[in-house]
């Protein structure tokens, strides 16, 4: 097989599940999450050594995801339901958490998208940087705003150890 | 420290986005700081509530990579590199021709322009020649504008040729 080829399925077993997380989470592609996620590897293939080299893997296979589920978004395709897996688990959940979500959700949307790909991916501020094509500065911003914000509508107590 | 500058550096600690020796000097000044330590537990608190609220379990793709479509669009990406050669050779090869056309076109000499024999009466005078710098063409025209010959005319008309860098014309013979 192309050597590129296994390159691209190694990434894929790597990157694949948080690549599918990152569709997942959003309501608006999660039916759909499967199509773009192989989407987002065509294309990665596509643009690959066009360009300056990318800060990481990661961040470039987040920033190609980011772009395919902008395209998809604009698509206009039908809205699908949440699945049920991603719905918020009910009863043994911590009661603090769905104000939490509100409070997320109701954030400007570079914030929030920002503030979602430090808190679900674990990307560093100049992943970050990469994937939204921002400088790392206001990457810092960003996150600075959303966690004070969070912090006012909150303002939860400190935890004791 | 500045509270505001004390606030970034917690939120940035909070969110690991903080580098190692920077952390550890602001976890020094926390040990000493408590009401700076109470601050950066509340927002680590925050953060680490932020990060409960938005987490889901990893979700494994049930379909595997589509390696199918990965090598369509390699081939298409070697078949657009080719075609991407051949435009950028064709555009050179083009680009050569025009030169080299326009090229010749700029060396090529411009005849003269022929002009046509006017159909006017032996006696009617030639038109005054323009006053410009003058050329062996504009006075072939001009002497092709001259009535033929006649018996009485040559002692009608004489060429005034003054200078060599300026334009002979005929006057009248009186």
């Amino acid at each position: 097989m192309d050597a590129r080829i296994e390159h691209w399925e190694r990434l894929y077993r790597d990157w694949g599940p948080a690549l599918m997380g990152y569709f997942r989470r959003q309501p608006a592609l999660a039916g759909s999450a499967e199509d773009l996620l192989q989407d987002t590897f065509e294309r990665a293939l596509r643009r690959a050594g066009h360009g300056e080299p990318p800060v990481s893997q990661r961040a470039y296979l987040f920033g190609i995801a980011r772009h395919v589920g902008i395209d998809a978004l604009r698509r206009q395709r039908p809205q699908v339901e949440l699945p049920p897996e991603f719905a918020a688990p009910a009863g043994a959940e911590d009661d603090r958490l769905e104000p939490m979500r509100l409070a997320i959700g109701g954030l400007p949307e570079p914030q929030r998208e920002t503030l979602l790909l430090k808190l679900q991916q674990d990307l560093s501020y100049e992943e970050i940087a990469a994937v939204l094509d921002i400088p790392v500065g206001t990457v810092r911003s960003r996150l600075h705003h959303a966690v004070r914000r969070l912090r006012e509508q909150l303002n939860p107590e400190p935890e004791s150890p | 420290m500045k509270p505001e500058t004390l606030e970034s550096l917690l939120i940035d600690r909070a969110l690991g986005g903080l580098p190692p020796e920077v952390d550890e000097l602001l976890a020094a000044h926390l040990r000493l700081v408590p009401a700076a330590a109470r601050q950066a537990d509340g927002l680590a608190a925050t953060v680490r509530r932020a990060r409960e609220a938005v987490a889901a379990p990893a979700t494994t793709p049930q379909r595997p990579l589509a390696v199918a479509r990965l090598q369509a669009a390699l081939r298409t990406q070697r078949w657009r590199a080719l075609a991407g050669e051949g435009l950028r050779l064709a555009a050179c090869v083009a680009l050569g021709l025009a030169i080299g056309w326009r090229g010749h076109a700029v060396r090529r000499p411009v005849p003269p322009a022929a002009a046509p024999l006017p159909a006017r009466a032996a006696t009617v005078p030639a038109a005054p020649p323009p006053a410009d710098f003058w050329s062996l063409a504009k006075l072939e025209t001009v002497q092709r504008r001259l009535p033929p010959p006649q018996a009485n005319a040559a002692d009608r008309y004489r060429l005034r040729w003054d200078s060599p860098v300026k334009m002979p014309s005929l006057e009248d013979n009186l």
